[in-house]
């Protein structure tokens, strides 16, 4: 349901607008009958990305969160031009539940600016996130993070989503991930989120009590990744299993064994093993649709898995399920900074 | 000691469901139909369900795993509570469905039980793990526990557990006696006592409501609250099973079982964590601290009713007693209201009133929970009634169905000249908070049995409990002649209900 388009952005007029929208949508049709809407918000998601990104692809990824995670959306669109430009536009999603007689609508706010406009738009977005509701800012570009106004868009919310992935550079991502996070201001990563299912890969793979205690003596780990050197998701991978283990009282030794550049999936297996003969080992062996097949050793007995890669609405909705501090992937982001 | 794993992520990781087989007796019965299928369909669904999962079903219909396949899909048809049935999905759902005739009072149903087991866990790896649902008579719960003891079912390599539908016994004894002879094979830990009121959403809702948050928690005793009023209505008779219901009545059906356990939830202290057994500790303390009625009390404060015939909206609605298969002088309470009272610090002196009834004006269970008054009536006959705001307490209604939420009342100031005070409602339902669909109440708690946890299920000190709560008023029951039938169908139940609460100087709310 669109409503209008403003020439200028005055945050006065678009909560007006947003307040019209409202008193529009609900009104009751020719025949005389009320449309029934609800509205539903249970946070302000503010998404930042450069205006060359897929428009349509995040107003999807919002639409189908909208349903767990109703939300005042604020989709800030950056151009990157010297000409100063701000322009807004609110409209409502709206979706009607199986069997309900009401639609339930969520409003999302469309500021587009240009990279020199962004020190303006903080002052704009603070008045319109929802009052005593979480703000989180999803952030889906590594290089609006070093534009000036970026810092205070982020100091709004309380939970800032980055992609790493986004970065060109891995020392720079995770030093800015580092400073990010900030007493009062929980981090996420998707390129961690996409790491969930190797990761519960290889929890499962040492459900059982030999193998648990197989890893207490693990003294050599060893990662294979796409290199000259390790990225990102490579990094939090070794980072997260040193720290575990550290829990067992292992503390193996790294290696790196690198790829060339060519291979499509980052991290392209792991190796743990031990004096005693205990061995776990994750091998990627070639892509499938949407994922990649691996091949899951455990004191040589090998399974082959599928695993499907995440859409960026499930990794969203992995971050958004995260309400408080999330302790197992803050203590991998600060030892990945040091591997 | 086992040893705990790194590597979990419980933040992160889907919560894994063992692989098993689910065992249904009873598997052409109602509720098989209405409620279990669909709700492990829905499950499978959303991919909830291990991939491998055999549901083998168990009734006296010869009828070969096609068939069954064929019932249970137009089952799920029927009564899947949103959106059509997946083919893909169904077909794949559908793999893992057996079904097997037998009587299970014969010794042979549990050999055939067993070897049909071992082919299913080759099969389809279910790893040993079997889940016993029991969709059967009570009065075959014993003999089934029985029957899987003695074939060696009740053990084997994986975990057994056993799901038992109320009702736990028609009184006491026989609770204490159907615990004996299921104990005889499977161990507490092992027993699943199903009360699916607990499975729905809002009633868990109340924990989180209660404990959650800081405001309520200090109002939430005698000092604050007033009275508080548990309501189960249904708008429906017995339909068509009027033989059933004439041996259980509402008591059984309902206060024994449902309503107390919502009482427990609404009225029990904090648990100092979230564990199962520390929940269900909080439960049952409050269970045994609910004052056990002598005769003379039963008098005052239960009240049964019977409805009768009526017309509703040109329709002639047969009394109870005009229902298929009851006895045309049956006794049976189909509506029945109680004032118990909580024997502890934070209750003493709050009265507890629980209802339920069938053929009532509406279908709803709620909890309302009254506050007392202010203490000074500023605003006195400046209320809409013209008599004060009296008319208006604050509530605060919890409500269970239909439609899942929580609202507050309170008086506001109408807007323009003068001090006149109106009620306003403070809403929060829960299907437009969250947008997303509720679980149903067989979803959650068949996925915690395969799961192995029992929070939301009872424990039999707690059955005991809410026999020993109950007891008294059947027992004084049996020594009096109710004058049945006392209320039309389509009426909120006996004036003499009415009557209880006046007494106290309350009434019911009208849902």
């Amino acid at each position: 349901v669109e409503k209008a388009v403003t020439p200028t952005i005055k945050p006065d007029k678009i909560l007006k607008e947003l307040a019209n929208l409202w008193i529009e949508t609900a009104a009751p049709s020719e025949n005389g009958q009320s449309s029934g809407v609800l509205r539903a918000c249970s946070m302000t998601m503010v998404v930042i990305a450069d205006e060359t990104e897929d428009t349509q692809n995040i107003s999807e990824t919002l639409a189908q969160l909208m349903k767990e995670h109703p939300s005042r959306a604020i989709v800030i669109r950056l151009r990157n031009c010297i000409e100063p430009c701000l322009e807004s536009r609110v409209f409502a999603q709206c979706w009607k539940p199986f069997g309900s007689r009401q639609h339930i609508c969520c409003e999302q706010i469309e500021i587009t600016a240009s990279d020199s406009s962004l020190p303006d738009v903080p002052a704009v977005v603070l008045p319109l996130v929802v009052a005593d509701l979480p703000v989180i800012l999803w952030c889906r570009s590594g290089r609006v993070t070093e534009l000036e106004g970026f810092r205070e868009l982020e100091s709004l919310a309380q939970k800032v989503i980055f992609d790493s992935a986004s970065f060109h550079d891995s020392e720079k991502a995770l030093s800015r991930l580092l400073t990010a996070s900030l007493p009062g201001t929980r981090v996420a990563d998707l390129a961690w989120g996409r790491l969930t299912r190797s990761r519960e890969l290889i929890a499962q793979a040492v459900n059982s009590e030999d193998a648990l205690a197989g890893l207490r003596r693990v003294d050599t780990m060893r990662i294979h990744a796409r290199g000259p050197k390790p990225d990102v998701p490579a990094r939090y991978f070794a980072a997260w299993l040193s720290n575990r283990l550290a829990l067992v009282g292992a503390l193996p030794k790294l290696e790196w064994d690198f790829t060339p550049m060519d291979v499509p999936t980052s991290l392209r297996g792991v190796a743990l093993s031990g004096p005693d003969g205990f061995t776990l080992s994750a091998e990627v062996k070639q892509s499938v649709n949407n994922g990649v097949a691996v091949d899951l050793s455990v004191n040589g007995r090998v399974n082959g898995v599928v695993l499907l890669r995440p859409t960026e609405y499930e990794l969203l909705l992995q971050e958004l399920s995260i309400p408080g501090r999330d302790l197992i992937f803050e203590a991998a982001l600060r030892r990945a900074a040091t591997v | 000691m086992p040893l705990d794993n790194p590597f979990q992520d419980p933040l992160r990781f889907e919560r894994k469901l063992p692989e098993c087989a689910v065992v249904i007796f009873g598997a052409n019965g109602d509720l098989t139909k209405r409620k279990l299928l669909p709700a492990l369909y829905r499950l499978a669904h959303e991919r909830r369900l291990p991939p491998g999962i055999a549901i083998l079903g168990i009734s006296r219909t010869p009828m070969s795993d096609d068939q069954f396949r064929e019932k249970m899909r137009e089952s799920v048809d029927q009564f899947k509570e949103d959106g059509e049935v997946d083919p893909a999905i169904w077909d794949a759902f559908a793999c893992g469905l057996f079904y097997m005739a037998g009587d299970v009072g014969d010794p042979k149903c549990y050999s055939d039980l067993a070897a049909r087991l071992k082919g299913i866990e080759t099969a389809r790896h279910t790893s040993g793990n079997v889940l016993f649902y029991l969709s059967t008579q009570p009065s075959q719960y014993g003999p089934v526990a029985r029957g899987l003891g003695v074939a060696g079912l009740s053990k084997g390599s994986g975990w057994r557990r056993v799901v038992i539908e109320k009702p736990f016994g028609h009184d006491l004894a026989s609770a204490r006696a159907l615990s004996d002879e299921v104990h005889e094979y499977f161990d507490e830990h092992e027993v699943y006592r199903i009360d699916h009121y607990l499975g729905k959403e809002t009633v868990q809702n109340i924990l989180a409501f209660r404990f959650g948050n800081g405001i309520f928690e200090p109002l939430w005793d005698r000092r604050y609250i007033d009275n508080i009023q548990i309501t189960g209505a249904e708008s429906i008779g017995v339909e068509g099973r009027g033989a059933y219901y004439q041996e259980a009545g509402a008591l059984r059906d309902m206060i024994q079982n449902h309503l107390l356990q919502v009482m427990a939830t609404v009225a029990m202290e904090p648990s100092s964590t979230f564990s199962p057994n520390a929940v269900r500790d909080e439960r049952a303390k409050l269970l045994r601290s609910i004052r056990i009625m002598k005769p003379e009390d039963v008098k005052d404060n239960v009240v049964a009713g019977q409805y009768g015939p009526a017309r509703i909206g040109g329709q002639e609605l047969p009394g109870f007693r005009q229902e298929k298969g009851v006895a045309p002088d049956a006794q049976t309470d189909t509506y029945v209201a109680t004032t118990f009272f909580v024997d502890n610090w934070r209750w003493a002196g709050v009265p507890f009133y629980i209802r339920s009834g069938k053929h009532m004006p509406k279908r709803v269970s709620e909890i309302a929970i009254q506050f007392k008054d202010a203490p000074h009536q500023v605003f006195n006959g400046t209320g809409d009634s013209g008599n004060g705001h009296h008319a208006m307490p604050n509530l605060l209604i919890l409500r269970i169905q239909p439609e899942e939420g929580i609202s507050l009342k309170f008086v506001s100031k109408r807007p323009g000249a003068g001090m006149t005070l109106r009620p306003v409602s403070m809403d929060f339902n829960y299907g437009s908070s969250f947008g997303e669909r509720s679980p149903s109440a067989y979803e959650t708690l068949l996925l915690d049995a395969i799961i192995g946890d029992p929070t939301l299920y009872t424990r039999q000190d707690m059955v005991e409990a809410s026999w020993t709560v109950v007891e008294p008023i059947l027992e004084y029951w049996a020594t009096i002649k109710h004058d049945f039938p006392n209320y039309p169908a389509g009426s909120w139940g006996p004036k003499a209900s009415d009557d209880m609460l006046a007494r106290h100087g309350h009434e019911w709310r009208k849902p």
